[in-house]
């Protein structure tokens, strides 16, 4: 196969036919990733004809020959989050300029990160392989790449250290009883018992959905602050609070991920928080307290029990990190 | 009858292998938007290529295909 065939398209799913993982591909032309989410610019551009009716399908180890033949960008900086926390907004206010490759939630990278029945030492190389073919350059001006994982990738944050030691991360995270608020009001996958099963491996279904639902949420913040908290008290990594969004972006965040960017580049982007990051079509605005006061007592109770001592221990870091940001 | 719609779902296939290996021909469909105009397109290049096929032929190749989309992706 040519790689030259594969300039204009990226990967848009991964699947298994029988022992095989295969990828299949999606025509992007020169369009840029700017929607929320990777997959709503692919369901996008999947509905056009030509991606109808002519696509790639190539076997995983594609990725590594493509790999092998052409280096694509080195990521800049990774976006952990606990959900629901404006990690979208972060992602969106970086794919405002041309000049960075955001991948946002990307199904592809997903695929490749949950296959636990895949060695370790596999899923670290086909990690590596699916993010240099992400971060191919499709056009001259680009020069940052940043991927945002979905939340519960967070999980196996140290398999994705393994295949990437020296890139910068953050993880963002917001009040837990807020998170719990906007999950109740609509969930998120790994909100689901037994959507995403790795996640609380140590409950049955049959506990986890006979748990009230703000318990089974708050369980799995307190899952994946842990994971990450044992790296942030290591001195890995930035954590950042939605209270201090969008700021923190210029703030600290790009200085973190060692990119500078002109006064012109910060304006367009600061200008891409006015929109509610998932849906553009409405004003951004901080609802912290429109979801404190919709808080239930068990989303309350939930928050305290479970997560709260964790995220206490998260501000104590970020706090230490911003004094010593400022000295 | 039978053979021939097999012959031209086997002559749209062949066809669909060398467009995605073929950067000319993928520039001659790629920006088509409009559906019906996509396929007239297809046909014509087909024959052009010599691969016969119809209308109905790419019409049900991307009914397949999505079906192929919505089991795998889903």
């Amino acid at each position: 196969m040519k790689f030259e065939n594969f300039r204009d398209w990226l990967p848009a799913r991964g699947y298994w036919q029988g022992n095989q993982a295969f990828i299949d591909w999606c025509f992007m032309g020169n369009k840029r990733l700017t929607e929320p989410f990777f997959d709503d610019t692919i369901s996008k551009r999947c509905r056009e004809p030509f991606n109808l009716l002519f696509r790639h399908q190539t076997p995983i180890e594609f990725l590594g020959e493509l790999n092998e033949f052409s280096e694509g960008l080195k990521p800049s900086g990774f976006i952990f989050h606990l959900s629901r926390c404006g990690s979208t907004l972060v992602s969106q206010m970086l794919a405002a300029l041309e000049q960075n490759i955001v991948i946002s939630e990307a199904a592809p990278i997903d695929f490749v990160i949950r296959r636990g029945a895949v060695p370790e030492e596999l899923r670290i190389e086909w990690l590596r392989w699916i993010i240099n073919a992400f971060g191919q350059k499709r056009k001259a001006r680009e020069e940052n790449f940043f991927i945002k994982f979905d939340s519960w990738n967070t999980l196996e944050i140290n398999l994705i250290k393994r295949a990437f030691p020296d890139i910068p991360w953050i993880f963002l995270y917001r009040s837990p009883v807020e998170i719990i608020v906007s999950h109740i009001r609509l969930r998120g996958a790994q909100m689901v018992p037994g959507l995403i099963k790795e996640i609380l491996p140590e409950l049955s279904f049959e506990e986890s959905i006979r748990m009230p639902p703000e318990e089974y949420c708050a369980r799995v913040l307190q899952k994946i602050c842990r994971v990450v908290l044992d790296l942030l008290v290591s001195g890995e990594g930035l954590a950042v609070n939605y209270t201090d969004l969008p700021n923190a972006v210029n703030e600290t965040v790009l200085k973190h991920f060692k990119v500078k960017l002109s006064a012109n580049d910060l304006e367009k982007m600061l200008a891409a928080t006015k929109y509610n990051s998932k849906s553009p079509n409405l004003n951004f605005s901080a609802d912290s307290e429109n979801k404190k006061k919709e808080a239930s007592a068990a989303a309350v109770s939930a928050a305290e029990k479970f997560v709260k001592p964790f995220y206490d221990e998260l501000e104590k870091i970020r706090k230490i990190n911003l004094r010593a940001a400022i000295h | 009858m039978q053979y021939d719609l097999r012959m031209s779902k086997d002559n749209l296939e062949k066809f669909c292998l060398l467009v995605l290996g073929d950067l000319e021909l993928q520039n001659q469909l790629k920006a088509l938007e409009e559906r019906d105009e996509f396929i007239e397109k297809v046909v014509e290049l087909g024959a052009r290529c010599g691969f016969e096929f119809s209308c109905e032929d790419i019409k049900n190749q991307i009914r397949e295909n999505r079906e192929l989309m919505s089991e795998r992706w889903i």
